[in-house]
């Protein structure tokens, strides 16, 4: 068996006294899709912020691709939540998609024409090519989160790590970004995308792991996503919320 | 007023003139940086802090030694952004408080040691009080170099590291996932901020320092939708409000330090009611640009 993209060994992490995450064991297979699914709290962004080396675990370790995280140059993309910067920031939609190829660059290094040329064929993949030159402060919901992805497409990675990116965005960008997503995947790469709309996860990932604290159940969708699990996650409401897509309630 | 003594330029100006310029520039563009990075009352909070640290290296060297007051401003200084920022991270008082707290601490010991010097002919001499409101008039030819080397060390910095500067700034989360030595820049940064603070306490004085940081990197935000061009035009705002600043003081015989400061807020102004005026402009193209962004992405852009 090949080597997963992610390997989480008995991870805690804590912020002050209070546990966020507690002895998580999880292992994302390479080439997948998974969903990261929680009720609110269940430290679903701090499990990605934590494989990305942004939160301090107290205890575990996180391996990416068989190796720790700084030894994996840009291999993991992250795409943090839109709300997560000010977008009161003087650059323009071009300026941001440029800063995925940042890893790259030495101290003294600038973006070459062939990183212009790559950011160009990123906005034309997220469908903003004629945004390029407008400052970000202009942009929607939706326009700021396909900055976010095309500056993650520039980066060339392997893995995506994704926190909320369907959140507040319009239709048309929603279904352009699991079209993104889905052709990542089926060109290799790994998707882990936090998210929060279980009625939805069935048709979007192929993996789930669902999240109170601690790890409830991780695999193929159809495995987590039972009744009796995630009525542990969500209470009573949690079985409701995912039959009723059927009309069943 | 004799008309033909504004452009005689005495080599005490002259000195004058170039040091305001140096200073307004190195502080125009970090200050610009400290804009974008929402932490604008650093400066404020920093150069209140740094005043004892001013005065213990009066007291610790004897004489009014440039070299030991610096270096005292400066391990003041630092102590109270630790000091900061370990009362954000360990305790429930908020960072605005604490910046509040800690510069009000600082300064209230600064303002018992100044006393307590007072005492001493010595030191009244010395003219220790010019730090509070600050004295551009008395910069001498070392200050110059100093200042110099400020203006050098802040503007290689910039340039060597900007891709950081500017990836840092915008999204930390994301230079850390990048694998950007973060906190290296931050260091880096803070080294360079408490500099141009102690550096700048003789010309600006503690009160004034702050207004020279931050004045030219709001007033250079309305003017562009870059970055680079935004930090490059606060430096050269900086600089020029320092000349006309001091040319100013100079024929109104004002003190140089607060002329520089009115003459930024006037620039803030004009930037802001200019802006106004282009803004009005843009949201009619505006308004054109997002029809044709809707023919485009079929309505992608409404959200």
């Amino acid at each position: 068996m090949s080597t997963p993209a992610i390997e989480i060994e008995d991870l805690t992490v804590a912020y002050g006294e209070r546990p966020a995450l507690w002895d998580i064991d999880l292992k994302v297979p390479t080439g997948v899709m998974m969903g990261l699914i929680g009720p609110n709290g269940a430290g679903k962004s701090t499990l990605i912020k934590t494989v990305m080396g942004l939160i301090k675990p107290a205890a575990g370790t996180v391996r990416i691709f068989g190796k720790p995280l700084s030894e994996t140059g840009s291999r993991v993309a992250y795409v943090p939540q839109r709300s997560s910067v000010d977008w009161d920031f003087p650059a323009t939609v071009m300026d941001v998609a440029l800063m995925g190829c940042f890893g790259r660059l030495g101290w003294l290094g600038r973006p070459k024409s062939i990183d212009r040329q790559t950011a160009r064929e990123a906005l034309a993949r997220v469908g903003i090519s004629n945004l390029a030159t407008r400052p970000v402060h202009q942009l929607s919901g939706g326009q700021q989160q396909r900055v976010f992805l095309a500056r993650a497409l520039v980066q060339k990675a392997e893995l995506y790590l994704l926190d909320e990116p369907f959140q507040g965005v319009d239709a048309a960008t929603e279904s352009l970004i699991l079209d993104l997503l889905r052709t990542i995947r089926s060109e290799g790469g790994t998707v882990v995308v936090v998210h929060h709309d279980l009625q939805t996860v069935a048709d979007r990932f192929d993996q789930a792991a669902l999240l109170k604290v601690k790890l409830l159940a991780s695999g193929p969708v159809d495995e987590v996503m039972t009744p009796e699990l995630l009525q542990k996650a969500y209470g009573s409401s949690g079985a409701g919320l995912v039959t009723s897509r059927d009309g069943h309630p | 007023m004799n008309p033909l003594n504004l452009w005689e330029i005495t080599p005490g100006l002259a000195t004058v003139v170039l040091g305001t310029a140096l200073l307004g520039l190195a502080t125009g563009a970090l200050g610009s940086l400290a804009v974008l990075r929402r932490n604008s009352l650093m400066g404020d909070a920093l150069s209140h802090a740094a005043y004892p640290g001013l005065l213990a290296g009066f007291l610790l060297s004897g004489t009014k030694s440039v070299a030991m007051m610096v270096l005292g401003a400066s391990i003041f200084a630092a102590l109270a952004q630790w000091l900061t920022g370990l009362l954000i991270r360990s305790t429930r008082v908020r960072p605005d408080a604490a910046l509040a707290l800690v510069m009000g601490c600082f300064f209230g010991f600064g303002m018992i040691l100044q006393s307590h010097l007072q005492q001493n002919p010595s030191a009244a001499q010395a003219g220790l009080k010019d730090y509070l409101f600050g004295q551009a008039g008395l910069l001498l030819e070392e200050d110059i170099a100093l200042l110099a080397a400020l203006a050098l060390l802040v503007l290689v910095a910039l340039v060597m590291g900007w891709s950081r500067w500017k990836i840092i700034t915008f999204d930390r989360a994301h230079a850390v996932s990048l694998g950007i030595n973060v906190f290296f820049w931050d260091v880096l940064y803070n080294f360079l901020f408490i500099l141009s603070v102690v550096i700048g306490l003789q010309v600006a004085g503690v009160v004034l320092m702050s207004a020279l940081l931050i004045m030219p990197g709001c007033a250079a935000r309305y003017w562009t939708k870059r970055m680079s061009t935004m930090v490059t035009l606060a430096g050269a705002s900086g600089a020029i409000l320092g000349v006309g600043g001091t040319f100013a003081s100079d024929q109104l015989s004002w003190p140089p330090g607060p002329t520089i400061v009115l003459l930024g807020f006037a620039w803030l102004i004009i930037s802001f009611f200019v802006r106004d005026i282009r803004k009005k402009r843009n949201q009619y193209s505006g308004n054109s640009a997002k029809i044709s962004d809707a023919l485009h992405l079929g309505g992608v852009g409404a959200n």
